[in-house]
C-alpha cells in the first residue's frame, strides 16, 4: 500500500496549476414571478394527483456564479408552500463539492368508496386522503490536495411522508364487515453515507457505508375485530396496518482496474443487515459482483461477468434467497457504423420456505445497431428467456396446488428507427413486442408496444411535434375458486381461461410559432385512452365487470411569450386537463388553470 | 560454516533484491497500464501545441468550455496532464499544419461510442462509471457523447435535456407509459429516471441496486420489513406484481385486481349454502386488498390463520 502511494504521489507532483491569466469571472441568473390560478371541479384524486390545485402566486429563480475555480449554482421554484424546490451546487475549487436539494411536493390518494362491499364501516368516507412528501438531499465531495489520490463522500438524505391514507381490514370476519379510516402517516427515513475512493493509477477503490433509520411516528389505527369464534387470532380492539421501524446498514467495496493486456476488471461487494426494529427480526444480505472485459481489437470486446447475492432470513419461515449469475457478452463491428452484441446470462435461484425451492433462467440476446444511412439508425434485438421451475405460490389449504403469473419461456422483439430524411424532419418509430408464456401454469401473455413520433420545421418559424403510442397487453391465465367457507377439495374451482386485456393509446401534438421576433406562441394537446378489461363468467355472472377499468385522459395547453427587452420576458399560459373514468365516473374530474408571469434575466 | 552462512545470506539476499526488482517494475507497469490502453485513439507523429492554438479558429468553442466544469478542473485531479483542448483531443501539431483536417485530431462526433466513451473513461475512473462494460446503453451503441455535452454550458453533469426529458428522446414508450393513470411523478418532475436507475452500469441492469426491491424502498421503506407475516413475491421481486413505469390499473399493478391475484392465488367464490349477498361477488370479486390490507407483509396476525395479511 506504502509503495502505491508513494508511486502514486510521485505522479501528481509535477501537476500544473490552473494559468491565472484565463480565470473566468461572470455571474448570470434569472428571476421569475406570477399569479397562478385554478379552477377544480370533480374528483381532484386522479386528475391532479401530484398538483397541489390552489390558486395564488408563484415565483422562481436561478443564480449562477464563477471566479477561477469556484462556482456555484443555486436555483428554486416555489409554486405553493406544498410545492417547492430548490437546489444549490457549490464546488470551491474542486476541494469541496458540494450538491444540495430539497423537494417538497403532494400526493393525493384515491379513496375507495368500497361500495361493492356489502357490510362496511368507513369512518372517513369522502374524506381526502394525501401526503406531503418532502426530500433533502446533501450529497458532499471532499478533495484534499495533498491527497490527491483520494476523494472523500459524506451524503445525507432525508425523506419524510407526512399525511394520511386510507386503511382497511377485516374488523368482524364473522359478518365479514370491512372496516375502513384514515391513517396518520409520519414516516422519515434518513440516509447517511460515508466513503472513500482512491484512485492508484488504473485502479480505483471505493468503500462506502449507508446507515438507513426509518420510523413510522404516527400510531396504527384501530379496528373492532368482534368477539369471533373461538379460534380466531384476534378479538376485541386492535391496531392494524401497523408499520414497522427499521434500520438498515450496508457495507459496499468496489474495485475497477485496468489490467495489462488490454483488460478491465470490476468487482463489487457488499454486506448489509436490514432490522425490523419492533421484532428484532433481520435479514442479511451479502452479494458478489465481478465482471472481466477485454479488449481484442476495435472490432471486438467480450465481457464475462458472475453475481451472487445471498439473502438470510431470520424470520421464522421468512423466505432465503441465493442467487448466482453468470454470463457472457460479445460486441463486435463486423460492418462499418455497425455494432452486434450477442449476450448469454444464466441466473439460478435457491430458496428456502419457498413452494418451489430452485428455479434456473437461460437468457439469450442479441442486438445489432446499424447507422444505415448517413442520417438513418436502426436499433433491434431479440431476446430469449426460458425458466425451469418459476418461482410459484403455494396453497396452504390444497397440498400440491402452486400457481404464478411468471412465465416458462419469454421471447421479446424490439426494433426502432430513427430517421432524418429532410434536414427539418426527423421520424422515430419503434415497435416491441414480447410473449410470455408457460404450459405448465397454463398462461399466455401478448404484450404489443408502439411509437411513432415526429419532428417537422415546415419553416423557420414554426416547429411541429407529434407522436401515437399504443400499448397493448393481452393475457389468458388460469385460475382458481374456492367456495368461500368451505376448504375441502370439493370445493375447489380450477378455471383455464381467464383472459384480460388492456391498451392504452396516446395522442401527442405540439406546435411552437414565432409570431413575430418578440413573441412566440406554444400550444400543446395530448389524449389518452385506456382500458384494463377483464371478463370471466362463473354462474352466470361476469366476476370481472366489478374491476373493469376504462379511462380517458385530456390535456391541452397554450402559451404565449413576449419578449418585452432582451432581459425582461412576459408570459401566460391556459391548461385545461381532464380525467373521465367511464365505468364508475367517481374519479372524474376537471381542472381549468390560467397563469402569468414575467421573468427578468440578468 | 561461516563462509557457508555468508553464501547463503548472498543468495537470500540477491533472491530478496530480485523479488523487490519485479515487483517495482510490475508494480510500475500496472501503474502505466491505464496510459496504453489499445482502445483510445492515437495520432501518429502529432504533438502537444497547446490551447493557444485552438483558439484562434474555435473561439466560440472555447468561450462555451471556459464555464464548463471540464475548464475548472484542478491540475491534481488531472494526475499532471491538464493539456486544455489537448487533453481530450489529443495532440494537435497535425492539426495545425494541415489547417484543421478532421482526421489529425480526435474527433468524438467521428469515433464509435466505445471509442469516446474509453476516453471519457481515462479520467472517469470512479463512481458513477466503475462498472461502464455492463452498461446497456453501452452495448446499444450508446456513448457518453450522446448524453453528455462537454463544450456546452447545460443542466447538472453536462446532461444537455435534462432527465428525464432525454432519456424520453430514446425511450419514447416509457413516456407514453408515464402519462397512464397510475404512475410515479416523472411528468411532474418530482422524480428522475436516475431515481432509481443507474444509466452508467450497473449488476443489475441498470437498475441503481442490485435487487428491484432494494430499489424501491429507498422512497418505500415502509415496505421493507423483515415482516413476521410475508408475502413471497414481495420478498422476491416487487416487478412480479407492479410495473413501476406506469400502467392503467391501479397503484402501478401489471394488472387490475382481482386478476392479477388470482393468477397465483385461488380466489373467493359465493358460498351457495348462504346463497343471497352475504357475501356477494363485488364483495369477493373487486379488490383482494381491500380485506388483504397489508399485501406487503405484516407484524400482525390475521383473524383465522396468521398469515392471510388481513391486518
Amino acid at each position: 500500500m506504502m509503495l502505491f502511494l508513494c508511486l502514486s504521489g510521485a505522479e501528481y507532483a509535477g501537476a500544473q496549476t490552473v494559468d491565472s491569466s484565463s480565470v473566468v469571472q461572470d455571474v448570470t441568473g434569472s428571476v421569475s414571478g406570477g399569479y397562478h390560478h385554478y379552477n377544480p371541479k370533480g374528483n381532484r384524486s386522479k386528475v391532479g394527483e401530484y398538483d397541489v390545485l390552489e390558486p395564488g402566486l408563484d415565483s422562481s429563480f436561478d443564480l449562477t456564479g464563477r471566479s477561477g475555480g469556484n462556482y456555484f449554482n443555486m436555483g428554486g421554484q416555489f409554486f405553493d408552500d406544498k410545492d417547492l424546490n430548490y437546489n444549490l451546487n457549490m464546488d470551491l475549487n474542486r476541494y469541496l463539492r458540494s450538491d444540495f436539494s430539497y423537494t417538497r411536493f403532494q400526493h393525493f390518494l384515491e379513496h375507495d368508496q368500497l361500495t361493492n362491499q356489502d357490510s362496511v364501516q368507513d369512518f372517513n368516507k369522502g374524506d381526502d386522503n394525501k401526503l406531503l412528501i418532502e426530500e433533502l438531499k446533501a450529497n458532499n465531495t471532499i478533495f484534499i490536495p495533498d491527497l490527491p489520490f483520494l476523494k472523500f463522500n459524506f451524503d445525507y438524505r432525508s425523506y419524510q411522508k407526512r399525511g394520511n391514507c386510507q386503511a382497511t381490514t377485516v374488523g368482524k370476519c364473522s359478518q365479514c364487515h370491512v372496516t375502513s379510516r384514515n391513517k396518520r402517516v409520519n414516516t422519515s427515513t434518513n440516509d447517511v453515507v460515508s466513503g472513500v475512493e482512491a484512485n492508484f493509477g488504473p485502479a480505483t477503490i471505493s468503500y462506502s457505508h449507508l446507515l438507513r433509520d426509518f420510523t413510522e411516528h404516527a400510531s396504527a389505527p384501530l379496528a373492532n375485530y368482534g368477539n369471533g369464534a373461538s379460534f380466531f387470532l384476534v378479538k376485541g380492539i386492535a391496531p392494524y396496518s401497523l408499520v414497522p421501524d427499521s434500520r438498515l446498514n450496508v457495507d459496499a467495496v468496489n474495485l475497477r482496474s485496468a489490467l495489462p493486456l488490454d483488460s478491465t476488471i470490476y468487482a463489487n461487494v457488499q454486506h448489509g443487515r436490514r432490522e425490523n426494529r419492533d421484532t428484532g427480526d433481520d435479514v442479511t444480505f451479502n452479494s458478489m459482483a465481478a465482471r472481466l472485459s477485454k479488449y481484442f481489437s476495435r472490432f471486438l470486446t467480450c465481457d464475462a461477468f458472475y453475481n451472487t447475492y445471498k439473502l438470510q432470513n431470520k424470520t421464522s419461515g421468512g423466505i432465503d434467497i441465493d442467487t448466482r449469475r453468470g454470463g457472457l457478452d460479445v460486441t463486435m463491428h463486423p460492418l462499418k457504423n455497425s455494432s452486434l452484441t450477442c449476450s448469454y446470462q444464466w441466473e439460478d435461484t435457491n430458496r428456502d420456505n419457498a413452494a418451489w425451492s430452485s428455479t434456473r433462467k437461460n437468457i439469450y440476446r442479441i442486438s445489432w445497431s446499424q447507422r444505415l444511412l448517413k442520417k438513418m439508425r436502426l436499433n433491434m434485438y431479440y431476446k430469449k428467456t426460458r425458466v425451469e421451475d418459476p418461482f410459484v405460490m403455494n396453497d396452504q389449504s390444497f397440498t400440491g396446488l402452486v400457481q404464478t403469473s411468471l412465465p416458462q419461456k419469454e421471447d421479446e422483439m424490439y426494433s426502432a428507427v430513427n430517421w432524418s430524411p429532410l434536414y427539418n424532419v426527423t421520424l422515430n418509430t419503434s415497435l416491441r413486442y414480447t410473449n410470455s408464456r408457460s404450459s405448465r401454469y397454463d398462461s399466455d401473455e401478448d404484450r404489443w408496444e408502439y411509437v411513432v413520433s415526429i419532428w417537422y420545421v415546415p419553416y423557420e418559424r414554426l416547429t411541429l411535434t407529434g407522436s401515437y403510442t399504443l400499448s397493448k397487453t393481452s393475457v389468458n391465465s388460469f385460475g382458481t375458486l374456492k367456495t368461500y367457507h368451505l376448504t375441502s377439495a370439493d370445493s375447489l374451482f380450477k378455471y383455464d381461461d381467464f383472459p384480460y386485456d388492456g391498451r392504452s393509446q396516446a395522442w401527442y401534438f405540439s406546435s411552437t410559432y414565432q409570431l413575430t421576433p418578440r413573441i412566440s406562441v406554444t400550444g400543446d394537446v395530448t389524449w389518452i385512452d385506456s382500458i384494463a378489461d377483464f371478463d370471466k363468467k362463473i354462474n352466470g355472472r361476469n366476476i370481472g365487470s366489478f374491476s373493469d377499468l376504462s379511462i380517458g385522459q385530456v390535456e391541452t395547453s397554450l402559451g404565449i411569450n413576449y419578449a418585452c427587452t432582451r432581459r425582461l420576458t412576459l408570459n401566460a399560459r391556459y391548461m385545461y386537463r381532464e380525467y373521465d373514468d367511464h365505468e364508475t365516473s367517481y374519479f372524474d374530474g376537471k381542472i381549468n388553470m390560467i397563469s402569468v408571469g414575467a421573468r427578468w434575466s440578468f | 560454516m561461516r563462509s557457508d552462512f555468508s553464501i547463503k545470506r548472498i543468495i537470500v539476499f540477491i533472491f530478496c533484491l530480485t523479488c523487490a526488482a519485479g515487483a517495482l517494475i510490475g508494480c510500475q507497469r500496472f501503474l502505466m497500464a491505464g496510459e496504453n490502453r489499445a482502445e483510445l485513439p492515437v495520432i501518429e507523429g502529432a504533438f502537444y501545441v497547446g490551447t493557444d492554438s485552438c483558439v484562434p479558429c474555435h473561439d466560440d468553442v472555447y468561450q462555451q468550455f471556459k464555464k464548463t466544469i471540464h475548464y475548472r478542473l484542478n491540475a491534481a485531479e488531472l494526475k499532471g496532464v491538464q493539456r486544455g483542448c489537448e487533453t481530450c483531443h489529443g495532440p494537435g501539431s497535425k492539426h495545425l499544419q494541415t489547417k484543421g483536417k478532421a482526421q489529425d485530431i480526435i474527433s468524438f462526433s467521428k469515433l464509435p461510442p466505445e471509442q469516446s466513451s474509453q476516453m471519457c473513461l481515462s479520467c472517469h475512473q470512479g463512481k458513477p462509471t466503475m462498472d461502464w462494460r455492463a452498461n446497456v446503453h453501452m452495448n446499444n451503441g450508446v456513448g457518453c457523447n450522446d448524453c453528455h455535452k462537454s463544450h456546452k454550458i447545460t443542466g447538472p453533469k453536462m446532461v444537455y435535456l435534462g432527465d428525464p426529458d432525454l432519456c424520453f428522446s430514446c425511450h419514447q414508450e416509457k413516456k407514453a407509459q408515464a402519462m397512464l393513470p397510475s404512475r410515479h411523478p416523472l411528468r411532474e418532475k418530482k422524480m428522475r429516471c436516475g431515481s432509481c436507475h443507474d444509466n452508467h452500469g450497473s449488476e443489475n441492469h441498470n437498475l441503481k441496486k442490485q435487487r428491484v426491491n432494494d430499489v424501491c424502498f429507498d422512497c418505500h421503506a415502509e415496505l421493507q420489513g423483515p415482516f413476521v407475516f410475508e408475502h413471497a413475491p414481495a420478498v422476491e421481486d416487487c416487478s412480479i406484481c407492479h410495473e413501476p413505469h406506469g400502467t392503467v390499473a391501479n397503484n402501478l399493478l401489471r394488472q387490475s385486481e382481482p386478476f392479477l391475484c388470482l393468477r397465483c392465488h385461488r380466489g373467493h367464490k359465493q358460498n351457495p349454502k348462504i346463497g343471497g349477498s352475504n357475501p356477494s361477488a363485488g364483495a369477493l370479486m373487486t379488490s383482494c386488498a381491500q380485506c388483504h390490507s397489508a399485501v406487503h407483509g405484516s407484524d400482525l396476525p390475521s383473524q383465522v390463520n396468521g398469515g392471510g395479511l388481513t391486518r
